[in-house]
């Protein structure tokens, strides 16, 4: 693959996620532009790009999303394009415009398909056209109160309130009364318009246990489209995916043949270009329904990066920079099983709370079969400003349970301290015998987490830590009386010294 | 304080008691690299890594030990070891023994009879029986390791009891005077 026409790329992004994008860019001899706002001064991407901009500012709204200032930067570093990462702008057909208007290459699909697929209730209308099923709600976003009470009853409660230009979970509601609803529909509105500037929502019917499972499509400017199979995304919690997989272990060849055609048969019917992910429902009778496109990168591309060989990243610069796409459909080949575990700074103990603070000792895993996408380093504070994604873990084994064991050994080497991780849940999920079984869905916390969580002690472990309370403490005293030794003696012979000036 | 025994005896003065969630752990360095912990002798060996993380070595088990942050008190230590955090008591005599003082007051909140919280010696007896007391009067002073402790009345009654006189060395637990309400 070639470069293409594009020498060099702004990251509007932070994180992990900006990392790895300038590691691609990189690799392609691309000059790589990096942003950050006052508490990312220190990032690991500041550092790791050709060169750094600031934002100025320390919320997400008057940096990371704050489109004037971006594209104020991308001129003045003189750049051919833009990646947006994920989150953010990366879906916001509004700022791919603008850099269409600018001449600047916007790493994504165009600003039109990003209306006619990331728009939620038009995707909808799009798939239910190609006879794709769609999950039963609305075509349009929810209109006033009284409108939206009536829809929502129509449907039957529960029903899930979702954002237009939503994804991620944020703006994701479940509403089990009606009771619950008008509420509900002002936080989701409120949600969606702080992280996606766009506060329409709409509604689906709530499907019990669903499975969720997505495919990951690749299309160029001349109509070539490729899928990469599929990545199975149940484990999640607040809606938002913490493990993630591929091969799934719930749907069959003819299924995975069927998604992956109807996920081409979209993008293609869409006009879309470059890469974006279709994801689908199963519900507990394995029916799969058309859910929503992600016209981005996905936070959890390395699992199909990791089984199929194919750099996405490198994918969709050269798509980006007008070159047709060197892989047909026949060219994809997967290989064993890969994993996905994201670590987030967020207390599993604490229903999933943010966790912030200085990482005081941060190790990620290293060694074979394991991927590390990483964002951070020791020294770095954890911010409340943005998403608490620390880092992924991605672990490639022939079998699933040999992915399964790279991961459980790499989790274990994972060091972090200063900040809670989602770590001690990641390993609770592996070791539990209905993810080994593969018989769970976007439930699995709400099933079996809570209860769980009471795991007996180790009593060799507790014993060392207090071995390790009391040694720590005695050294710490023993310096200090050497430190009152050393000090008194200084100031003896200081006297001595003045006195022997004196005389 | 602590349920099992082995929080209960007063500590030497070599001798260290740290607890986590009421289990005591009583630890004496006996020589280089032996530790006492509950009467059983460990071989150990403790190294520091960097600012904050120790290697461990207990009885050729190896543990990274991790100082999440240093302690508000020298009484107090928490500590991760494979990302589980616990958070440790820690005395030695002298602040065992200071915490005993304050747990004689406390001790005159909850009950009538006031009992002995350590082994000690009366040095006074300020009341006598059937006197009435205020609130905060100071009833009887008892020495123990060197340091007086005024026992005090937490509420206003009548002297109904002493059970002990000046002098008199008393056993933990033993019974020290008992008031009766107004």
């Amino acid at each position: 693959m070639k470069p293409g026409r594009i020498q060099s790329v702004l990251i509007a992004n932070r994180g992990e996620i900006a990392v790895r994008i300038i590691r691609a860019c990189r690799e392609l001899g691309i000059r790589t532009a990096a942003v950050y706002s006052d508490v990312d001064r220190r990032a690991l991407h500041v550092r790791m790009a050709d060169q750094a901009y600031s934002l100025r500012g320390t919320t997400a709204a008057e940096t990371y999303l704050h489109k004037d200032k971006l594209i104020g930067i991308a001129r003045e570093a003189r750049i051919d394009a833009v990646h947006p990462g994920y989150g953010f702008l990366s879906e916001n057909p509004d700022f791919a415009a603008r850099l269409e208007r600018e001449g600047i290459t916007f790493v994504g699909p165009t600003s039109s398909a990003i209306h006619a697929l990331g728009d939620k209730t038009k995707a909808r209308k799009l798939a239910t056209k190609l006879g794709i099923p769609i999950v039963a709600g609305t075509l349009e976003p929810l209109g006033d109160d009284k409108e939206a009470i009536h829809v929502a009853e129509q449907i039957g409660f529960p029903v899930l309130l979702k954002a237009s230009a939503g994804g991620g979970g944020k703006g994701m509601r479940i509403v089990r009364t009606r009771e619950e609803f008008l509420p509900a529909v002002k936080t989701a509105r409120s949600e969606a318009r702080s992280g996606f500037g766009d506060d329409r929502v709409y509604l689906e019917r709530y499907i019990n246990k669903p499975r969720h499972v997505e495919v990951q499509v690749l299309a160029d400017q001349y109509g070539s489209v490729v899928h990469l199979g599929e990545r199975e995304c149940s484990i999640q919690r607040r809606h938002q995916k913490v493990i993630e997989e591929s091969p799934s272990m719930a749907i069959d060849e003819t299924m995975r043949t069927k998604m992956g055609e109807s996920a081409v048969a979209l993008a293609r019917e869409a006009g879309y270009t470059n890469a974006g992910t279709v994801e689908f429902l199963l519900d507990e009778k394995k029916d799969f329904y058309f859910l929503e496109v992600n016209t981005r990168l996905q936070v959890e591309h390395p699992v199909t990066e990791l089984r199929t060989g194919i750099d996405i990243v490198k994918q969709q610069l050269s798509i980006a920079g007008g070159n047709p796409l060197q892989i047909a459909q026949t060219d994809v080949r997967f290989h064993g099983h890969v994993l996905e575990c994201r670590i987030y700074a967020e207390d599993p103990a604490n229903d999933f709370f943010p966790s912030t603070g200085v990482l005081r000792r941060y190790r990620p895993a290293q060694g074979p079969q394991v991927r590390v996408d990483n964002g951070f380093e020791e020294g770095i504070d954890v911010s409340v400003y943005y998403d608490p994604m620390l880092a992924k873990v991605i672990t490639w084994g022939k079998s699933r349970a040999d992915a399964t064991a790279a991961m459980k050994r790499a989790l274990h080497e994972f060091e972090i301290q200063g900040v809670q991780s989602t770590i001690p849940f990641c390993l609770f999920v592996l070791n539990h015998e209905s993810f080994i079984s593969g018989n769970f869905s976007t439930r699995f916390v709400e099933e079996h987490f809570a209860s769980e969580q009471q795991k007996p002690v180790d009593q060799d472990e507790l014993l060392a830590a207090a071995v390790g309370a009391f040694l720590i403490r005695k050294n710490a005293g023993e310096r200090r009386d050497i430190e009152n030794h050393q000090s008194k003696s200084s100031s003896q012979w200081k006297k001595l010294r003045t006195e022997t000036y004196r005389s | 304080m602590e349920k099992a025994s082995h929080g209960n005896l007063p500590l030497l003065a070599d001798e260290w008691l740290v607890c986590v969630n009421g289990t005591p752990y009583r630890m004496q360095l006996l020589e280089k690299g032996v530790l006492n912990i509950n009467g059983t002798r460990q071989k150990f060996d403790f190294q520091r890594v960097d600012a904050n993380s120790f290697s461990l070595i207990l009885e050729n088990i190896s543990f990274t030990i991790f100082e999440q942050k240093p302690p508000a008190t020298l009484e107090e230590s928490h500590i991760s070891v494979n990302g589980h955090n616990y958070r440790f008591t820690i005395e030695d005599r002298i602040s065992q023994i200071r915490k005993s003082a304050l747990t004689i007051q406390r001790d005159v909140v909850v009950s009538d009879t006031l009992r002995a919280p350590m082994p000690g010696l009366v040095v006074n007896v300020e009341v006598s029986e059937g006197v009435e007391v205020r609130v905060g009067q100071g009833l009887i002073v008892l020495e123990a390791m060197k340091m007086e402790n005024e026992i005090r009345a937490a509420f206003a009654g009548r002297v109904k009891i002493i059970h002990v006189s000046r002098g008199k060395v008393v056993e933990k637990g033993e019974p020290l005077i008992s008031l009766e309400r107004n």
